[in-house]
């Protein structure tokens, strides 16, 4: 067990450095650099006329000269050593204090959407399996094709409307008007809990739609296997049974795709967040990369990353827990 | 194997066995393709997805009018139904009544309503603009419109520019399915090289890719495609931006598939007739082409089919935030920027009509990418 | 062709002696088996040729399927008696009913099966009492005392019947308990002497092993060990050799031989291979498309087969000492259930059917004599061959 986590780490580690690598690239490719676009929002609309020269100065200034792989060894290196991810221009601040608590609040909507996730497709795909072939099954079924299909953002926007229209309440946003700019407190955080549920259930959206299906696949599966109707001869009660046997296996592949499912997740968050007017590392990406605020949104890219990375870590050693099987092929 | 005692067969059974025969001497698309007729379903969300794409490819027919033609007589107006019957009567053709402008009595905005004191006739094959079907084909014939040159039919209503909201969902439906169409074919081809190399050479060259696979499925992909389409300079055209989020979505897209055939073709390199053709001297590319790709083409396909909604999903969300396709092209995801709060639903829910065309497409790829897999599976029933 | 053939079996030689016509010294001259893998059929206790009380007893059992293409009906009519400490084996093709048919007793079968109605299934408990299993619930609480705690059951694929994940002490300690009212420490012991019982060496460590850490025959020890931990009186055993080697089969079956002895046991065999049955057998029944075609004492009906499947079954088996013969199957395909004959049931594929006869009535069971009862048109009243 522990020469298997010690590995899984070891490849956390590499993967992660090769992620670095390619969301450096892409903090690279918009056209022109940093020095242009520090110049041109520092100095337009203020008269001064700025000479190539001027901007030739501020590269040199911010070590903009340098080779790329230089420049990635000065980036990475300033994250790894020193906690420090560049400068946010659009910000005029440090990357760090842009992003600030917002990890926290991206957490936040990553756990609590996760928990709705597996407790809302776990039971549920149980069910379906041990129904098979019922009404509710059917629905269950037509309801999950729609999940996969229907966009979470319109979903937000559909139950924003209904919750304006029944309730008369705006229902975005993470925090009350009252709390939004307020200092961290325990009415604030509870508030926060308050509205969290909302981004949970329009982010859980798909990936329920997706868990039920897989849940009900292999519990259909694994309800079939003869380990099961061997138990079942020696007397074990049936809900007993349904839960030591099949359902123990049918959580499987649902443990194995945890990381799979924060991707999603974090894949969705930005434009989920523009239409629930979410204030957190999602919003402030896109907002990022429509400034070309390319540290900001590097860095933000990077912890998301860092995120699924270290899920798919926790869902191998899960897995690993969970199945004995899996410890020798290690 | 099936007949021991000989003699002559009632009719029944003659046809009986050559149904079997058919059957078993039947190749594995046609066995495919006989499953997948019976999955009605599937049939049915294949004739839709058809008829939308017959939509999108005859759009300059079918729509009355263009992506970017105003109506300044009709802004942010409601669908207007074609109807036999009103309260002065009934017509055996159809018609849509006229337009007035009134002033709302309390916000004193002006704003158009329907004026049923005067009809305008629905016909078929209406003249209208000029335009080129297919691209080369020119016409002014549209497939319908009103008989009053001078007045327009908005069967779907109009956006807050007067444009037609049929029309311009028909030419996205054309953009939105061809980027899809375009990125699965890149990714498709990138899955076949990547996946092919390294579940054929194995090794440190699959060491290596399985390596790189991995980094690109682990960062969140629309953030991703954020990236790279934000890295788009401002000045390029519409087409090179299409062109560009084709080769983005396609770009990234291949993870998954590579990842299957890899494992496909690992598992059946050690086979006999694998080990055999390569005895006789064959080289990798027709190995892998010709005894290795067959045994699981038909997996492939349905990977490939499952992967249009994401492809679609994906194509919607970036145009839906502006980090996509530019205006004046649309797509669905263009269309719906107009469409992006609780106050576009409450006044004018037609502009999510767009969102409907996305919802059935992935629907319909999803329940044919079923359907074909069930198909496509030797055991999924015995005849 | 049947797809499910006897194979080369090693009791072949044992099987082949018992075919001999007529020697009364039988049981002496089997006692010498001529090979070393056929286990001394010595061993056996005289003590059962005593009259056994009957344990279980079914009549008329019928079972049918509400399938897409209507209702099927793979068990028909079916009767046979288990004598305590004694073994009824049940010989046929797959898809003859047999599986079905132990599935009936154990209340498994699914929820579009049903069972006639005139179906009598009576079996007497340990405790003496006597249970109607036809006109038990599935779920109910009886049924579940029955399984397990009065009939065992063992299967075929020994890993697919372990559930992967749990361990092999933690599966056997739950049946104990569920069965006995023991707590976890005594249910513990019970499990190790068990598998020390099947011949498991170290078992206080193999109990916390997992399935998949144990070799094949092992498994199968360790099964066996399962399905006896909550000391069933009858042990239904579906094809429980089929898919391990010839040299592990011998040892699984003088094992199950030995336990059954020791235990008093009454045991249902089921499989497919007349060679193991005629090892380990007091009774045969011969299904065919769900109907018991033929029974009888296992030396009489393997001397002296009546009906034409037995004898189809006996000569497709291989023997040393005819191998430049061709093995002669038995021809054609059996049947799909939903195609049931009409008439008797084996007509088709049976080479001295009366035309008129055998394709319209089906056959009610004559006995040629006591005990060995046949279903075949070409045996009269009296038992006596009409053909």
């Amino acid at each position: 067990m522990l020469r298997f986590t010690a590995e899984r780490l070891v490849g956390m580690i590499v993967t992660m450095l090769l992620v670095s690598l390619m969301v450096f690239i892409i903090m690279e490719l918009p056209p022109g650099d940093y020095a242009d676009r520090y110049a041109f929002r520092k100095y337009s609309g203020t008269g001064v006329s700025v000479t190539a020269s001027d901007i030739e100065a501020i590269r040199v200034e911010l070590g903009l000269d340098k080779p790329m792989m230089l420049r990635y060894l000065d980036w990475i290196g300033g994250i790894v050593l020193r906690g420090d991810f560049g400068q946010a221009f659009a910000f005029e601040t440090s990357v760090v204090k842009v992003i600030g608590d917002k990890v926290w609040l991206t957490l936040a909507i990553l756990l609590s959407t996760l928990l709705v996730t597996y407790l809302v497709s776990i039971p549920i795909g149980i069910l379906a399996a041990v129904r098979r072939g019922s009404a509710a099954d059917y629905g269950l079924t037509v309801i999950s094709y729609l999940g996969l299909a229907l966009p979470n953002f319109l979903l937000a926007l559909i139950l924003l409307y209904f919750a304006n229209k029944w309730f008369g309440a705006d229902i975005g946003g993470l925090f009350s008007a009252e709390y939004a700019d307020a200092p961290w407190s325990l009415g604030k955080a509870w508030d926060l809990v308050k509205h969290l549920w909302l981004p949970a259930l329009v982010l859980a959206w798909s990936a329920v739609a997706y868990q039920i299906q897989t849940v009900r696949a292999t519990m259909s599966d694994e309800i079939n296997k003869l380990s099961v109707t061997a138990a079942r001869a020696r007397g074990v009660p049936e809900t007993r049974l349904l839960l030591k046997y099949p359902a123990r296996l049918a959580i499987n592949p649902v443990v194995s795709t945890i990381g799979f499912d924060v991707n999603r997740i974090f894949s969705e968050l930005p434009i989920v967040a523009v239409v629930l007017g979410l204030t957190e590392l999602g919003e402030l990406l896109l907002q990022a990369y429509l400034d070309l605020d390319m540290y900001v949104a590097g860095a933000i890219l990077l912890l998301l990353t860092a995120v699924v990375v270290f899920m798919n870590f926790v869902s191998d050693i899960l897995l690993a827990w969970l199945d004995p099987r899996i410890k020798l092929g290690a | 194997m099936t007949d021991i005692t000989p003699g002559a067969l009632s009719p029944e059974e003659e046809r009986d066995r050559q149904q079997r025969l058919k059957y078993y001497s039947a190749s594995q698309w046609t066995l495919i393709w006989w499953r997948f007729r019976r999955h009605r379903a599937a049939m049915i969300a294949a004739m839709v997805l058809g008829l939308m794409a017959l939509l999108g490819i005859f759009a300059e027919f079918v729509a009355p009018y263009g992506v970017t033609t105003r109506d300044a007589n009709y802004l942010a107006g409601a669908p207007q139904m074609p109807k036999f019957c009103d309260e002065n009567g009934c017509s055996l053709r159809p018609f849509v009544h006229g337009v007035k402008t009134e002033r709302d009595p309390v916000t004193l905005r002006a704003k158009q309503v329907p004026d049923p004191g005067t009809r305008v006739h629905v016909t078929f094959l209406a003249r209208g603009e000029p335009v080129k079907v297919l691209g080369f084909i020119p016409t002014d014939r549209h497939l319908f419109g009103l008989e009053d040159p001078d007045a327009r039919l908005h069967i779907w209503g109009t956006d807050e520019l007067g444009r037609d909201v049929f029309s311009r969902t028909l030419y996205a439906t054309r953009v939105s399915l061809s980027i899809g169409v375009i990125g699965v074919m890149i990714s498709f081809v990138m899955a076949l090289v990547i996946g092919g190399v390294a579940g054929y050479a194995g090794g440190l060259v699959d060491n290596v890719i399985q390596r790189v696979t991995e980094v690109i499925r682990v960062v969140p992909i629309i953030p991703l495609y954020m990236g790279l389409a934000a890295a788009m300079p401002k000045e390029w055209s519409t087409t090179q931006v299409y062109f560009a989020m084709t080769i983005i979505l396609g770009l990234f897209g291949w993870p998954t598939l590579a990842r299957r055939i890899r494992s496909q073709l690992l598992s059946i390199r050690g086979e006999d007739y694998v080990i055999a053709a390569r005895l006789a001297g064959a080289r990798p590319r027709r190995i892998i082409a010709q005894h290795m790709l067959p045994s699981f083409t038909s997996f492939i396909i349905v990977d490939l089919v499952i992967s249009f909604p994401y492809m679609i999903l994906s194509e919607t969300a970036l145009s839906f935030v502006g980090l996509g396709l530019r205006p004046p092209t649309v797509s669905w995801g263009v269309l719906l920027q107009q469409a992006q709060s609780v106050r576009v639903i409450e006044q004018t829910p037609w502009l999510f009509i767009p969102a409907a065309f996305v919802v059935v497409a992935v629907l319909a790829f999803t329940v044919i990418g079923d359907g074909l897999r069930d198909a496509a599976d030797p055991y999924s029933e015995t005849r | 062709m049947p797809d499910q053939r006897p194979g080369p079996s090693p009791y072949g030689a044992a099987l082949r002696l018992l075919m001999e016509p007529a020697p009364n010294t039988a049981v002496t001259a089997v006692a010498k088996p001529p090979t070393a893998t056929a286990p001394a059929r010595a061993t056996r206790p005289d003590t059962r040729r005593a009259p056994a009380e009957t344990m279980l007893k079914v009549e008329n059992l019928s079972i049918s399927f509400r399938t897409d293409e209507g209702l099927i009906t793979p068990v028909q009519g079916v009767g046979f008696e288990v004598q305590a400490g004694r073994t009824l084996g049940l010989v046929g093709e797959s898809g003859s009913g047999k599986s079905v048919t132990t599935k009936a007793l154990m209340k498994l079968l699914p929820g579009n099966a049903a069972i006639a109605p005139e179906t009598r299934m009576h079996y007497t408990t340990k405790a003496g009492a006597e249970v109607r299993i036809d006109t038990l619930k599935p779920g109910s609480r009886a049924a579940r005392q029955l399984r397990g705690g009065e009939i065992g059951m063992i299967f075929q694929e020994p890993m697919a019947s372990f559930s992967p994940v749990y361990t092999i002490g933690n599966q056997m300690m739950e049946a104990i308990r569920l069965h006995k009212a023991v707590g976890r420490k005594d249910a513990r012991a019970i499990a190790i002497e068990m598998l020390d019982r099947v011949g498991i060496s170290n078992p206080s460590g193999r109990i916390d092993q997992y399935p998949h850490d144990l070799s094949g025959g092992m498994r199968q020890r360790a099964m066996i060990a399962l399905a006896l931990s909550a000391g069933p009186r009858l042990l239904i055993a579906d094809e429980p050799t089929t898919a391990l080697d010839v040299t592990i089969q011998a040892q699984v079956l003088e094992l199950m031989r030995e336990l059954q002895r020791d235990l008093g046991m009454g045991m249902i065999f089921i499989t497919h291979d007349l060679g193991v049955i005629a090892q380990i057998a007091d009774e045969i029944a011969v299904m065919y498309l769900g109907t018991i075609v033929e029974r009888g004492p296992t030396r009489e009906v393997i001397r002296d087969p009546k009906h034409p499947y037995t004898q189809g079954l006996l000569r497709a088996i291989p023997s040393l000492d005819h191998l430049q013969d061709r093995l002669t199957p038995v021809p054609g395909d059996i049947p799909s259930p939903t195609e049931r004959p009409k008439g008797c049931p084996f007509h088709t594929r049976c080479a001295q059917a009366l035309v008129g006869t055998c394709d319209r009535k089906p056959p009610e069971e004559v006995f040629p004599s006591r005990g060995h009862g046949v279903r075949c048109w070409l045996h009269d009243g009296n038992g006596r061959s009409v053909a």
